[in-house]
């Protein structure tokens, strides 16, 4: 598909760079949400999510002036991000048991998102992250595909037998 | 015939229904064996309400990233001193090292200055950064100017320009007058008839100041190298910045060199040497005195609609979210109010904003703005299509503060406009 931004005049995409110098503000708000989708497809519980999201935001802020090519970011704090997520569990594999116990839900809202968390991380490799960015990040097969650098076809194929799986899975655990 | 089978094909194609990522035609075709089929219904049904679930569930997973992402702001802004922009930290940064700057910061340098004029040969004004003239530049609203294009070193053709508050006049020495109010540009000839009507010309560079249209990019501020340059030339009371051809104009550009006064920074003439065409170059000439300004363009400010949206908000307080009316494509406004200390200049009142579109995008500005009571400021964003649906949008807001009767408490007024 024809994107009407690649029509701009050198004038708006000049101003369009001028826009993405990045602030910290920018980055977090930007890109938070697609940070934690890819932390949850690759963790087990939602605690350990959130911890690694907040390493990769701070590590990324502090990258912040290094960063020259401002229209990769994404792909460039989903990269920091999931070496963070095998970093992370294999720091506490080497320094403790691994523990999966997550403190008791305290709501409705905390069981749900243990559940989901818990099937996601139960879903094949190669379908947890399109499934997690897709609902994370604006629900948007064509954002996706250009996030993970593959066609939007694929993600679409992926997310629908993710979605098949989840329902699965999700069936057998109420079971 | 197994129609069980059949349907088990179809599982992959209800999935896609339900998540909306199946095709017009193929939904419809789908819903309307749906309609027919019990196991199907049975099956779109359960996912249907599971995906309420999930989206529910993620939908909090979102509230809460961005909640860790708000601490993270609010403790680095803590930390760093609330980083903005790196431009314009460099800018910032370029204004303060300053010898000038410092010279307004406080009268006691003055004293100082006065010795290093007399006894110490003067300031140092080889050293001042083009950087600074961008900044000095950015401050004025009111610029008369002249054009002039040299061909085969004659005067080929000459215009006058006035531009004040975001508009400009300009008339050409055959009669041809461009009318610029910032949103439309309307041209006339010389009996007054209309010849052309169109997008603004200093709108079309949305949110970019005047100079930074007219010297084609050179006042752009993001460039660091270009900001730190300094004067090719120092004269008793001028200074001479040199510059290549900016990118987009290194096909008819050979160089630029632009004159600025020593005392006010600002340009006092710029000529633009082309390689188009032999012994060619435009020529600029610039003023700032105010009766210059023609009073059939730049009458009284018209009466001030009234804005799209207000509230009262805190200083050094929370952020308020200003819902926003009559504006198609905007819900609302988040204005932030507080106070910066900025080295060298001390504490100034800045405002953070960010739009809220209808669809419910959030776009901050990319910078604090200072503000003084009363005094409308005025910021833009979008153009690109960094939107999260990847449509173009620019925006354009004032804002307006008030005192009220409450000690640190101002009343936002808020207009703003989605071109899409």
């Amino acid at each position: 598909m024809t994107e009407a931004g690649q029509q701009r005049s050198s004038e708006a995409a000049d101003v369009a760079e001028r826009e993405e110098a990045l602030t910290p503000e920018m980055l977090v708000h930007r890109y938070a949400s697609a940070v934690l989708g890819l932390c949850i497809a690759h963790t087990k519980n939602f605690h350990d999510s959130e911890d690694i999201m907040q390493e990769v935001l701070l590590k990324a802020i502090t990258k912040l002036g290094t960063l020259r090519d401002e229209s990769r970011v994404r792909s460039w704090l989903l990269q920091i991000a999931r070496r963070m997520c095998v970093d992370y569990y294999r720091e506490r594999r080497s320094t403790e048991a691994i523990s999966d116990e997550v403190a008791a839900p305290s709501d409705a809202a905390d069981e749900n998102i243990k559940c989901l968390h818990e099937a996601i991380s139960k879903l094949p490799d190669g379908y947890r992250e399109p499934i997690t960015l897709y609902y994370l990040d604006g629900r948007n097969c064509a954002s996706v595909a250009r996030t993970l650098g593959i066609s939007e076809d694929a993600v679409r194929s992926r997310l629908v037998r993710a979605r098949l799986r989840l329902h699965e899975i999700l069936s057998e655990d109420k079971s | 015939m197994n129609s069980n089978k059949d349907c088990e094909t179809r599982r992959e194609a209800i999935a896609a229904l339900v998540l909306g990522e199946l095709e017009s035609k193929a939904a419809d075709d789908l819903k309307e064996h749906i309609a027919t089929c019990e196991t199907c219904r049975s099956f779109y049904e359960a996912l249907t309400d599971e995906e309420e679930v999930i989206r529910s569930a993620f939908a909090t997973i979102a509230d809460r990233g961005e909640s860790i992402g708000d601490n993270i702001v609010e403790g680095v802004g803590k930390e760093l001193g609330r980083p903005s922009r790196r431009t314009i930290r460099f800018r910032l940064r370029t204004i303060m090292e300053s010898r000038i700057t410092k010279l307004a910061a406080a009268a006691v340098i003055i004293i100082a200055v006065f010795f290093v004029l007399h006894f110490a040969g003067g300031p140092d004004m080889a050293s001042v950064a083009w950087g600074e003239v961008t900044a000095r530049a950015d401050q004025v609203d009111f610029v008369h100017f002249y054009e002039l294009k040299f061909r085969q070193n004659r005067v080929n053709s000459s215009l006058e320009g006035w531009f004040s508050k975001g508009q400009l006049l300009a008339k050409k020495d055959d009669g041809t007058t461009f009318l610029d109010d910032g949103k439309t540009e309307t041209v006339l000839d010389k009996l007054g008839q209309q010849i052309r009507k169109g997008a603004s010309e200093v709108g079309s560079i949305k949110g970019m100041k005047f100079f930074e249209k007219i010297t084609q990019g050179l006042m752009q501020y993001e460039d660091e190298n270009l900001l730190r340059q300094v004067p090719s030339h120092v004269g008793d009371d001028f200074l001479i910045y040199r510059f290549g051809a900016p990118k987009r104009m290194e096909k008819w550009v050979q160089s630029i060199s632009i004159t600025v006064g020593m005392n006010s920074l600002l340009p006092v003439q710029m000529k633009i040497r082309r390689k188009d065409q032999e012994h060619a170059y435009d020529l600029y000439i610039f003023d700032y005195e105010e009766p210059e300004k023609p009073a059939e363009f730049f009458g009284p400010q018209s009466v001030s609609k009234p804005p799209h949206g207000k509230a009262e908000v805190v200083l050094d307080g929370k952020e308020v979210t200003i819902d926003i009316s009559d504006s198609p494509g905007i819900k609302a406004v988040a204005v932030r109010l507080y106070r910066k200390h900025f080295e060298n200049v001390g504490e100034l009142n800045v405002f953070d904003a960010a739009v809220i579109t209808t669809e419910g995008f959030r776009r901050g500005i990319l910078q604090q703005i200072p503000w003084e009571l009363n005094k409308e400021s005025q910021f833009s964003m979008g153009t690109s299509e960094h939107w999260p649906d990847k449509k173009f949008r620019y925006i354009e807001a004032k804002i307006v503060i008030r005192p009220t009767e409450k000690e640190n408490v101002y009343l936002v007024e808020v207009s703003c406009w989605l071109d899409r």
